[in-house]
């Protein structure tokens, strides 16, 4: 798992079964990130929430980016 | 015989450089409705870059007022306006109006959500320039539901996004939302007790990455005007300013999405 923030990087043990949303809020947790909206990407492809990862085509040695998914613009 | 043709008349036209791109079609860009949603920082240089592209048929919307904190990335915006505490949307409209004075521009001093549904319908292109995911949503799906376009741009310090939502087989705002999203949508309304009251989020913001999101807003709605459909964003346009590095992201459509999942 690569942080685009900060260019970190962690390995995580996920099952078939995990959810894209429950890896975002693991790792957004694991590197202390504020409360905003987030999204995991593969490549060029943005994960859905909740796809699991099986549905999503992750195999062992992927690497996921954890990417902010900008809100502001009005104030 | 046509009309005479005038020495130097090529440097009176407005638009005389624009025309030089095969093309941009500027008479549909002159007849199409532009809904603009939201006139704060990114809604300034969207309609900056709307009237100078040449759009004449605009309708801003924004309930809010100019506070000072603005004026640092809000071109319309003025001292008087922040003492004033004048609409944005009012001011918006005011300064287009003075860049181009056939500009037929109306502005409503209204929340997105207070509005007719009907106003998607009656505009040709939606520019989202909002600040926060609750609005998103609610634009987003109104839109789609609509069958029009929708531009939408954010940023956050110097990362910034565009997205295009295409209707009908496009992926929507919210195929790329996930639990995070919904989180920080109800975080932002609180139950006083009496009322349901809306925290805005104040996030780091500045005009550079506000300019080029807002510039890539508009020459999409350029290219989706112009019928340019195979150049347009296929669905995500990210930006990171401090690493100077954008790039095109694609967000697949959800079927199971709050939008697409009502679609019969």
């Amino acid at each position: 798992m690569k942080n685009a923030e900060t260019g970190a990087t962690v390995e995580m043990e996920l099952e078939n079964e995990n959810t894209v949303d429950e890896v975002i809020e693991s790792a957004a947790t694991f590197w202390s990130k504020d409360m905003g909206a987030y999204v995991l990407r593969k490549g060029k492809k943005v994960l859905r929430g909740g796809s699991n990862l099986g549905e999503s085509g992750i195999r062992a040695d992927d690497v996921l980016e954890l990417i902010p998914d900008p809100e502001g613009g009005r104030l | 015989m046509g009309e005479p043709i005038r020495a130097g008349a090529v440097d009176q036209d407005m638009f005389d450089r624009s025309r030089r791109i095969e093309w941009l079609d500027l008479d549909a860009v002159s007849n199409a409705k532009i809904l603009m949603v939201g006139a704060g920082a990114i809604g300034n240089e969207v309609a900056k870059d709307l009237v100078l592209s040449g759009f004449k048929r605009i309708t801003v919307v924004d309930m809010d007022h100019v506070v000072g904190s603005n004026l640092s990335r809000c071109l319309f915006f003025s001292e008087h306006d922040a003492k004033e505490k004048a609409n944005k949307a009012r001011v918006v409209a005011k300064g287009m109006k003075e860049l181009a004075d056939d500009l037929e521009v109306v502005s409503f001093a209204s929340r997105i959500e207070d509005m007719p549904g009907s106003v998607f319908k009656d505009h040709d292109i939606v520019m989202g320039c909002l600040d926060n995911v609750a609005a998103r949503i609610h634009v987003g799906s109104h839109a789609y539901a609509a069958d029009r376009v929708l531009v939408d741009g954010a940023m956050d310090g110097f990362v910034g996004k565009v997205m295009v939502a295409r209707p009908p087989d496009g992926a929507c705002l919210q195929c790329g939302m996930n639990r995070t999203h919904s989180k920080i949508a109800s975080l932002r309304f609180s139950c006083t007790g009496k009322d349901l009251v809306f925290h805005e989020p104040r996030v780091p913001a500045e005009i550079t990455t506000t300019s080029v999101v807002a510039a890539v807003m508009v020459r999409e709605a350029l290219k989706v005007v112009s019928g340019k459909h195979e150049n347009l964003l296929s669905n995500c346009f990210y930006y990171d300013g401090l690493r100077n590095v954008s790039e095109e992201m694609e967000v697949p459509r959800d079927p199971d999405c709050p939008v697409h999942a009502r679609q019969p």
